[in-house]
């Protein structure tokens, strides 16, 4: 038989769009159900081994599959930006802070499944609540906190005879005696998660936010003016390389023996405790210091979402249920080892690790932890300040020379450009 | 006369040592941190290009047994090789076609292909994620294999449209004279001669697809499917908690091919990429 050159074009161009379309695909084996979930990659491994029995031990009670991937939080974004262009992907997807609200279009609301938890549970934070409640519905699951607390070496505090900074005024003080001694104090004020976290509750500490509870721009104020004074002379005592700092540049400062006071999870303590430091027992942790105006607390929020083009959307409701059984959230605490807390309030009443007394100030944090968008509502505008890291920027810039006016005109128009307005 | 060619041979080598210093630092400071013990690396008061505590194979020991990080380099080295291969092959026929053959809208089309490597991969994958998905090779080596053409097959069309209008065109309408059919003309003249030019934009596409990440992120999850760059990043970054010497080891590992791919074929590179340079 011939085939002309005409023929072999024709053919091929058929084989191809029947392959694109589907037609070529191979009749589909009816098979077991398969959950598939993204996740951030914990500091903590067992955490992510705790969500990987959890999602097994389900899969297994109801003839499903179960798998899940975890990879570095910051790449979560991009992964799942993907996953919704694709409309293909995770059933079940991590969502931090106030992505629920940035990602709504694509999330199953989750309401009967919180009314299903909270009815044999009691209350979630109100944390928890502002990350995984938007618009009337809850779009995503609550599932663990991650608080940061001062996190020191007690005996360079007690050589210069100093105590636990209370307040940030305290720590000033002690910052001075610390740096003479060679063991200076730092916090990063640099383009990074941890920044965010401290400067933010600073911020907040001094009667400073970047927008009132109607989300207007109230960032220009004379408290912003007063933490900028503060930060200028706090950073006076600190190494300038705290201005490149990462997220693990103040684990590192730590933990190299040189630094004495950060704040931080608790990452530190527990790494320094797990490869048996020399230092290990002189690393303590307590409360972040207060301000003028009381003390802040900061916490990520980390929540499950139903993705709305999954195909086992009731399957993965079942799994999120299942999850908050007392057996699980025991299972999940205990491997946490308090690195990933409870967002539900009755699980924070007697946390596994609530006997290490330098894990005992998590206790009861999460009730008066905040997002970034506090005193504000979550929303896409809060997140893009925080991604770009808008309020780390200003105090960069007021402790490398700008005045507060400066800082404070760049951060404003920064800050509009997102969207803020007066 | 031995003098002057001392003196010469002195400047170029002075000349040339900042680059060199420059191009090894990165590979000496992997090498370096990925030698250190934890204890050291987390130490501010030593001296960072030195190892002091001895060597260790510690970060090299865990990201061979406790990561996939073998898994990673073949499937790197699957996703390079066959993508190279098709994104040449592509650009070979397109470049020709381009360099050579007079038809209507030529010039728009050579235009048009410049714009498409213009447009970032940050901005491809979002469409990509869609047709990847349609085709049903999410979470396979395959839609790295489909997908990184994309941005490869531009890139070496223009660099060969190049090369190929540095070869005089006589050679080729003499063989056409002679009765030789357009493709074998491609196959026994060009070619042959645009080797070194097919070279060079087979190594760049190879390095292109060996240290893509965007794509590797986004379009596989599994583990053990993620290539070298995705793999690393991914699970060696926990949290505010960095393996360095590990992230360190598997940097330095993951370059040794590029090296050695253009270790291999550098007189060939040379040449493809001068060639043009001087097109009288």
């Amino acid at each position: 038989m011939n085939i002309t050159r005409r023929d072999f074009v024709r053919g091929a161009g058929i084989v191809g769009v029947a392959a694109a379309s589907g037609i070529l695909h191979p009749p589909r084996v009816l098979a077991a159900p398969r959950i598939q979930l993204l996740a951030h990659s914990s500091y903590n491994e067992d955490s992510d081994k705790a969500i990987e029995k959890l999602g097994k031990d389900f899969a297994a009670k109801h003839g499903a599959e179960f798998s899940a991937d975890f990879i570095d939080q910051p790449e979560v974004a991009a992964k799942l930006t993907a996953e919704e262009q694709a409309k293909a992907g995770h059933d079940i997807v991590d969502l931090q802070d106030n992505l629920p609200t940035i990602h709504k279009s694509y999330l199953v609301p989750l309401d009967d499944v919180v009314a299903d938890i909270v009815k044999a549970n009691g209350d979630f934070f109100q944390i928890a609540k502002d990350s995984g409640y938007v618009d009337g519905h809850w779009l995503s699951l609550p599932w663990l906190g991650n608080a940061v607390l001062s996190v020191y070496r007690a005996d360079y505090f007690s050589q210069v005879g100093e105590k636990t900074p209370e307040t940030w005024e305290a720590l000033l003080r002690a910052a001075a005696k610390l740096k003479k001694s060679g063991h200076p104090v730092g916090i990063p004020i640099s383009q990074c998660e941890d920044a965010n976290s401290i400067l933010y509750p600073l911020l907040w500490s001094y009667g400073a936010s970047v927008t009132d509870t109607r989300g207007r721009l109230t960032i220009d104020s004379p408290a912003t003016h007063a933490a900028l004074d503060y930060a200028r002379k706090l950073f006076a005592e600190m190494e300038p390389t705290v201005l490149s700092w990462d997220d693990s540049g103040n684990n590192k400062y730590i933990l190299s023996g040189r630094g004495s006071w950060t704040i931080n999870a608790p990452s530190i303590y527990l790494k320094a405790k797990k490869d048996k430091m020399p230092f290990a027992e002189s690393i303590e942790q307590r409360q972040p210091p207060a301000g003028p105006k009381g003390r802040f607390y900061y916490a990520d929020i980390h929540g499950w979402g139903v993705l709305n083009f999954s195909q086992n959307v009731e399957l993965a409701k079942q799994l999120l249920r299942s999850m908050y059984t007392e057996e699980s959230q025991k299972v999940f605490l205990t491997l946490g080892q308090g690195y990933d807390m409870p967002v539900l309030q009755r699980f924070d009443a007697n946390p596994p690790y609530a006997s290490d007394p330098q894990l005992r100030p998590l206790v009861g944090f999460m009730k008066n932890a905040h997002l970034a968008a506090y005193p504000a509502a979550p929303d896409a505008r809060a997140e893009k300040a925080y991604q770009t890291y808008v309020i780390p920027n200003m105090f960069a810039r007021a402790v490398q020379g700008s005045s507060n006016k400066d800082a404070i005109t760049f951060t404003v128009k920064a800050l509009s450009d997102i969207g803020y307005s007066k | 006369m031995v003098r002057i060619r001392t003196r010469q041979a002195i400047i170029a080598y002075l000349t040339a040592a900042p680059f060199v210093l420059f191009a090894l630092f990165p590979f000496a400071w992997m090498l370096i941190t990925s030698l250190k013990q934890n204890r050291e690396l987390y130490d501010l008061s030593q001296n960072p290009f030195l190892v002091h505590g001895g060597i260790t194979w510690d970060h090299y020991r865990f990201l061979f047994e406790h990561t996939a990080f073998p898994l990673w380099l073949r499937n790197s080295t699957f996703v390079a090789l066959v993508t190279t291969v098709v994104s040449v092959l592509f650009a070979l026929l397109a470049a020709y076609a381009l360099a050579r053959l007079r038809f209507a809208g030529a010039e728009s089309i050579a235009t048009f292909v410049f714009i498409v490597y213009l447009v970032p991969t940050t901005l491809l994958f979002l469409p990509l994620a869609r047709l990847v998905a349609m085709l049903r090779l999410s979470n396979t080596l395959w839609a790295l294999v489909v997908t990184y053409p994309a941005f490869i097959v531009p890139f070496a069309t223009w660099m060969l449209m190049a090369y190929f209008s540095s070869i005089p065109r006589d050679l080729e309408e003499s063989a056409l004279v002679d009765g030789c059919t357009r493709l074998r003309a491609l196959w026994h003249i060009v070619l042959p001669l645009a080797r070194p030019g097919i070279v060079t934009a087979a190594l760049f596409a190879f390095t292109l697809a060996w240290g893509e990440f965007m794509y590797a992120l986004t379009f596989i999850s599994t583990t053990n499917l993620k290539t070298v760059t995705a793999g690393v990043v991914v699970n060696l970054i926990r949290g505010d908690v960095f393996y360095w010497g590990s992230l360190m080891g598997g940097a330095l590992l993951a370059s040794l091919p590029v090296v050695l791919v253009f270790s291999l074929f550098l007189d060939s590179y040379v040449s493809g990429l001068t060639a043009g340079a001087v097109k009288g």
